[in-house]
């Protein structure tokens, strides 16, 4: 539009002015500091800054010994729980067994009826019992941690704490050793990019999936906790792939299995797992529902195929939610990506969803200082009877090769090559399940190297002559 | 274009010179021009502000026409800042340097000043008349110079227009729309609400910009709704307006933006001037009345309501306010230079002279990071990244529930950096150091040996050297020196380019050891590079793929530049074609010519020419096959172990040189080792790349030596990494180590002069002072001579000329203190009897050999044994191969520099050396 045209519009009254200043100004309340609303920080990042503070200070090992006693009261909690349930389950099976054999239908359903009110009754008073004392540990925790940073601050003395005032000897079977988590281990390092070479950190692991988020209760000041808190709020996080399936539900499956672990450990940053699910869950039936529904909408109108609109609310295969988390063993960050029964078939290839999501997920780990990343090579955690080893080579060599075109679409993301250097060099985990054999471990090792090309070490030798 | 290597820069100079000697002083200045610094504005008075902002993210998922993913904004930013960081001009900040961080995020590095307008204003500085008319021409003059370079500046404010300490009024942050494509590739919106003209503001704002489809960028809609030059007088208007009355209207604030908005779109309604209107609405009527008349005239027409009833910028320079009256109130408007403590003022002065660019460099040598003071002063904050992760993410790529990060949000603020540490840091400089004396022919006279810190740290591995603050400073002011006196002093700066170049100079140095002659940018603009041609749809294939990992060669700016370069290139060399490689070779000279499109061209072709001639021939088969072989020879010359082996496996140089020597290794190696590698090879000639193939070759030696064909292929497949500066170092050993015919090509370019400076001018090797001239014989029989490529490719021995052999042989012990060859004779017993080489040992063809290709032992043997390592030229008669057949037996037993001599016994019955064997006597 011509400048000169515009102003004749506009004196013609052509030009709504009111609509146009509101736009404008909106435009620059929302984009340029100078007229933003003045800053509000968020809670979340009020504590993550006060918590930084004191990690880094001669306060750290009060820090760490402090989470670890709240950690291992919920967890006592926890097991406590766990005691009694399998306490009223026992009782409540023998009664009804007694009820069978020796009472009749009415009093055996009456008694059925009272079990299942006993049951819920146990559940929901555990579970606000769990609730109140997650509450008052993070109230407890924050107003500590406040009250930390001020010493630190103010350079006043720490308050000394009795070395043994609190001894905690592991005494549960989950409790499980470091060192064991990863039953098989390889590493390598790679190079992607023609001339210009990325260094990237490739490694294949042996594990349970569940074993990189259980926490190890050992002893207060565990170095890998260490790193954990202070890797938490940096730009270099850990983040983890979890195959789930479309229900979401907190009570079958992996969810359940995760959610139980998250309980086990005082979460005292984000939201408790389960909110957060739940949080998920109502994104998926209201936001993305309506997005999908718009686009569909939009697809019918443009063509006149039958591209249905989406019927449930619930997620779809390939589509994932993101949960964080301080209180898992290895990681912050979990994609929990949802997966179903199509994924054990031998056919699939690149196009397949999961994979899509996989490739999302390389995405949003890249943008979001995501710095360490595990996958499940298999896109399984459990091996079952078809899974040969033929299927798994397959599987493996479709992901690697995958997951090496996402590394290098999203080797882009990065700042600049430039004079500062190529910055981190990022690490991939690829994930095998714990009981996957050592042949097919070992065929796997072999072929990485052929997948991705294995850098070659420049040796520099003082020596130059020859 | 026939621009050979001969070439001379001062031939052309002094044929001008005796034809006019206006003409002289004419071109002298051009070539000035042209192999100076960058931007040389220089520091003087002022300082280095940082500024940053963040480039929008794309769509997730989108992707260009041609389907590849959309180049990032912040990439296409870092392009079109290129322009920018030319425009020169004293009333503008210069722009210095760009970078771009994670999160799409760039850093704009720009000239500073701490005071401005705004501050002027504010502390209610009366502007007499001579400071508001200084004030509005040097804007207006700014102005004019930026409508004439198509960059419309829409970012007026008064806090933008800078005042040095002497006074001189410069604009800033004046670039910001023109980098950002009209703010297209920004989603915030660019200008401020009070200044703005209302044409601009009615257009209101859509932040989808969906009117501008980044995957089409068509230009037509982006010109319709960009500003254009009519709105920045507008603003020019209010500003002037503000400056006259000496107050500052309309509220900034957040509570009153819509209502300044609302104003400034209302002011259309007056007639033909809004001035009157502005006036009354600010209650400044009084005011108004003490304005000088002509300023107010001006005043009002460029708040015109109709933007082409407003005065051009040319047109406002000729307004009767800037006649005879006016004169520059240099006195009227000082304030204290910025405070420097005592000692450092020296070394201020010094550095003053230089241009900011280079004063930004040094800054950088000695640690300073635009990023960490961004941060040190609170502009650049880091939200935890685990506060941003979105909460869902949908297969189709979408996600939910992330919040705006307001880290991101744009923040204008300029961030001065302070150079103390660095003047600290150079303060023990002498000052000899920043202006070192040199000659007439450009030879500097400042010795380095006076100078113990400089003369280590010339000594230091080129990486190191090239991060050490002191010796980059001797080395880039020197080169300055050299180079603005080029071509003059071209021999100059090849004897220093052989010591290193410095990277802030690599540019200029490359352009001066190619020969460039000043006259490139007629050459370039007469080229046309539009033409359709049969070689575009793979360039255009080829363009997106090249180094795409340097940013500038990535954005869409350097891809058009970098399509007409090679378009310029084929159309203007009809003889050749389009061979993919060649963009790997464009690549080098255009980022470090990325603002001089045709040097980079003159580079590229006066390069070919010099190390590719021929290769680009339709069917260059014959030319490539020459260059193998003789690269086969040169490496079973030196490694006969390692050729025997690849040999052995059938690994040959067809299979992974010839996108080495295609590309001089543009194509194998990262630009910042090309960057390396070329400093070196500028310097030697059309056959020094062969010397670089076998350094890589023996980099790799012992992982070829262990492996099998499949493997090598693997090996070679990419590269793996070669420690350059080893590399080359090895490469000038083989280089000087080597014969000159040995790597004779019948395709290599004409030699610059035809004799007594056979050897190439920039390493001194064998051969470099001539055999005596004063015997009279015919030395063209004595050369070599170009060879069916059949023939060459059977054999596996190198030839040696006889001109060669006759240095080497050195008959009269005037160059080399011990022999650096032995010779040995394959003609029968009988024949050698009758005259020989000196010194030469007999071994007949016929005898000295079993059938399982073993010398049989002898005393010729032992005494070939103890020569071993010296150069073995072994001499046949000239009818028959015997001569070559021996040198292949040896080479299989592994002899290293095994040669032959070219053309047999024959050739040498000329040159009267020829004894009869008795006579000599063993050795």
């Amino acid at each position: 539009m011509e400048d000169s045209e515009v102003i004749i519009q506009a004196l013609a009254g052509l030009v709504d002015t009111e609509f146009v200043a509101k736009q404008l100004e909106q435009a620059f309340k929302d984009e340029i500091l100078a007229n933003a609303s003045s800053e509000q920080v968020s809670d979340e990042e009020v504590m993550a800054d006060v918590y930084q503070r004191v990690l880094l200070s001669p306060a750290v090992e009060s820090l760490l010994t402090q989470e670890y006693e709240l950690s291992v009261q919920m967890q006592d909690l926890v097991d406590e729980q766990e005691r009694e349930w399998q306490y009223l389950t026992q009782r409540q099976t023998e009664e009804i067994q007694y009820a069978v054999d020796f009472l009749t239908e009415v009093e055996v359903n009456e008694v059925s009826v009272r079990h299942c009110e006993e049951r819920q009754i146990f559940e929901s008073g555990w579970e606000s019992r769990l609730i109140n004392v997650q509450e008052t540990q993070r109230l407890h925790f924050r107003e500590w941690l406040l009250g930390m940073a001020e010493i630190v601050e103010t350079g006043g003395q720490l308050p000394i704490r009795p070395e043994d005032d609190f001894e905690h000897v592991p005494r549960n079977p989950e409790n499980i050793d470091v060192e064991t988590v990863f039953r098989l281990e390889e590493s390598f390092t790679i190079q992607l990019g023609a001339q210009m070479k990325q260094t990237h950190n490739l490694r294949l692991i042996s594990a349970d999936v569940l074993d990189l988020c259980r926490l190890p209760l050992t002893t207060s000041n565990d170095p890998q906790r260490l790193q954990m808190a202070l890797s938490l709020y940096s730009s270099n996080q850990s983040g983890l792939v979890l195959l789930v399936d479309d229900r979401l539900s907190a009570y079958t499956g992996m969810e359940k299995e995760f959610l139980r672990i998250c309980r086990r450990g005082a979460e005292l940053h984000f939201p408790r797992a389960d909110l957060q699910l739940e949080n998920a869950r109502n994104t998926f039936s209201t936001n993305a529902f309506n997005w999908r529904q718009q686009i569909s909408n939009r697809r019918i109108c443009d063509v006149d195929l039958g591209s249905s609109l989406p019927k449930t609310k619930t997620p779809r295969l390939g589509d994932m939610y993101v949960s964080r988390h301080s209180n898992l063993a290895q990681v912050h960050v979990v994609f929990h990506l949802v997966s179903d029964d199509s994924i054990r078939s031998n056919e699939i290839n690149s196009r397949h969803p999961v994979l899509l999501g996989l490739r999302h997920i390389l995405r949003t780990a890249v943008v979001s200082d995501i710095t360490t990343l595990t996958i499940p090579l298999l896109l399984v955690h459990e091996l079952s009877e078809e899974m040969t080893v033929p299927w798994c080579l397959r599987r493996a060599e479709l992901v690697f090769k995958c997951v090496k075109g996402f590394m290098m679409e999203t080797a882009s993301y990065g700042g600049g090559v430039d004079a500062r250097g190529t910055g981190s060099s990022p690490t991939l985990q690829f994930l095998l399940p714990r009981d996957a054999a050592d042949e097919v471990f070992h065929a796997l090792a072999a072929m990485l190297p052929g997948v991705f090309r294995v850098s070659n070490p420049l040796v520099l030798r003082s020596d130059a002559a020859r | 274009m026939d621009l050979t290597v001969e070439t001379n820069c001062s031939d052309i100079l002094s044929n001008d010179s005796s034809k006019n000697s206006h003409n002289v002083g004419e071109t002298l200045r051009k070539i000035y021009t042209n192999f100076r610094c960058r931007n040389p504005t220089p520091l003087d008075r002022g300082g280095l502000g940082v500024s940053t902002f963040c480039a929008a993210n794309h769509p997730v998922e989108s992707c260009g026409s041609n389907g590849l993913p959309l180049t990032p904004n912040s990439v296409q930013i870092l392009g079109k800042f290129q322009t920018l960081s030319q425009l020169e001009h004293p009333n503008l900040c210069a722009y210095v340097d760009i970078c771009r961080i994670q999160h799409e995020r760039v850093i704009v590095v720009a000239e500073h000043y701490s005071t401005s307008l705004q501050t002027l204003i504010l502390k209610k500085k009366i502007f007499g008349l001579d400071l508001q008319i200084h004030l509005a021409r040097s804007i207006i003059e700014a102005l004019q110079y930026l409508h004439s370079k198509n960059v419309v500046h829409r970012n007026f404010h008064s806090k933008n227009i800078l005042i040095s300490s002497e006074g001189r009024v410069k604009l800033s942050a004046y670039g910001m729309y023109y980098m950002t494509q009209s703010s297209t590739l920004v989603s915030f919106p660019i200008g401020y609400p009070k200044y703005l003209a209302p044409e601009v503001l009615l257009l209101g704002y859509d932040p989808s910009k969906s009117w501008f489809d980044n995957s089409t960028a068509s230009d037509e809609t982006l010109i319709l709704y960009s500003s254009k030059p009519k709105s920045d007088i507008w603003s020019l208007g209010m500003i002037l307006l503000e400056m006259a009355l000496g107050i500052e209207f309309l509220s900034e604030s957040r509570a009153k933006l819509c209502n300044t908005l609302r104003k400034v779109m209302s002011w259309i309604h007056a007639k033909g001037s809004a001035v009157e209107r502005i006036i009354q609405e600010a209650e400044a009527v009084e005011q108004w009345k003490g304005v000088q008349l002509e300023l107010k005239e001006l005043i009002e027409s460029c708040l015109q309501v109709h933007p082409e009833n407003r005065p051009t910028a040319d047109q406002l320079l000729k307004y009767p306010l800037f006649g005879e009256r006016f004169s520059v109130p240099a006195a009227v408007f000082k304030f204290p230079a910025q405070s420097l403590p005592p000692d450092l003022l020296r070394i201020h002065h010094l550095m003053s002279k230089l241009p900011l660019s280079e004063v930004y460099h040094f800054w950088h040598l000695v640690g300073g990071d635009v990023e960490v003071e961004l941060r040190k002063a609170g502009i650049l904050r880091n939200k935890p990244a685990i506060f941003s992760l979105p909460c869902v993410v949908l297969e189709e790529g979408e996600s939910f529930g992330q919040t705006k990060d307001r880290t991101t949000l744009f923040d204008d603020s300029v961030v001065e950096i302070s150079l103390e540490a660095l003047l600290r840091r150079l303060q023990h400089l002498p000052s000899s150091v920043f202006d070192p004396l040199v000659n007439d022919a450009g030879y500097i006279l400042f010795d380095i040996n006076d100078h113990p810190t400089l003369k280590e740290a010339a000594q230091l591995p080129l990486v190191i050297k090239e991060k050490d603050i002191d010796y980059q400073l001797y080395r880039i002011v020197m080169f300055d020196k050299q180079l603005q006196a080029y071509p003059l002093t071209r021999q100059a700066i090849v004897k220093e380019a052989r010591e290193d170049v410095p990277p802030f100079c690599r540019a200029r140095v490359w352009a001066a050891l190619l020969k460039v002659d000043p006259s490139y940018p007629a050459v370039y603009a007469a080229i046309d590079k539009e033409k359709s041609h049969s070689s575009d749809r793979q360039i255009e294939v080829d363009i997106p793929r090249c180094h795409q990992y340097m940013d500038l060669l990535a954005s869409p700016e350097g891809h058009a530049k970098f399509k007409r370069i090679l378009k310029a290139w084929v159309n203007q060399h009809p003889q050749y074609v389009y061979w993919q490689g060649l963009d790997s070779l464009t690549a080098p000279f255009l980022l470090l010519h990325f603002n001089d499109e045709a040097l980079a061209y003159a580079c590229l072709a006066a390069f070919i020419p010099k190390y590719l001639n021929n290769f680009f021939w339709k069917d260059n088969s014959t030319v490539i096959q020459e260059y193998l072989a003789k690269f086969s020879h040169l490496v079973a010359f030196h490694d006969p172990v390692l050729r025997n082996h690849l040999d052995c496996i059938g690994f040959v140089p067809d299979l992974y040189a010839i996108p080495w020597f295609l590309t001089m290794f543009a194509h194998v190696f990262p630009l910042h080792k090309i960057f390396h590698l070329w400093d070196k090879l500028l310097l030697g000639n059309a056959s020094f790349p062969l010397c670089i193939g076998l350094a890589v070759l023996q980099q790799l030696r012992e992982s070829l030596l262990e492996s099998g064909f499949n493997e090598c292929i693997l090996l070679f497949s990419d590269m793996p990494e070669i420690d350059i500066e080893r590399c080359l170092k090895d490469s000038i050993e083989i280089f000087c180590s080597t014969p000159q015919s040995v790597t004779f090509r019948q395709h290599e370019p004409p030699s610059v002069s035809p004799k007594g400076n056979r050897s190439f001018w920039d390493f001194s090797l064998i051969g470099s002072n001539c055999m005596d001239d004063d015997e009279d014989i015919d030395t063209s029989s004595l050369a070599m001579d170009s060879i069916p490529i059949a023939v060459l490719r059977a054999e596996r021995c190198p030839r040696i000329s006889a001109e060669d052999f006759l240095e080497l042989l050195d008959l009269n012990h005037k160059r080399f203190v011990r022999p650096k060859m032995v010779v040995v004779d394959v003609r029968n017993a009988n024949k050698f009897q009758h005259g020989a080489v000196p010194g030469s040992i007999n071994l007949p063809y016929q005898t000295c050999w079993t059938t399982d290709r073993t010398l049989i032992p002898c005393e010729q043997v032992e005494q070939l044994e103890k020569a071993r390592g010296k150069i073995i030229c072994v001499i046949g008669s000239s009818c028959n191969d015997l001569g070559l057949k021996l040198s292949e037996i040896l080479l299989d037993l592994q002899w290293p520099r095994v040669c032959v001599l070219h053309k047999g016994f024959d050739v040498l019955l000329k040159t009267q050396i020829l004894v009869v064997p008795a006579a000599v006597g063993m050795c």
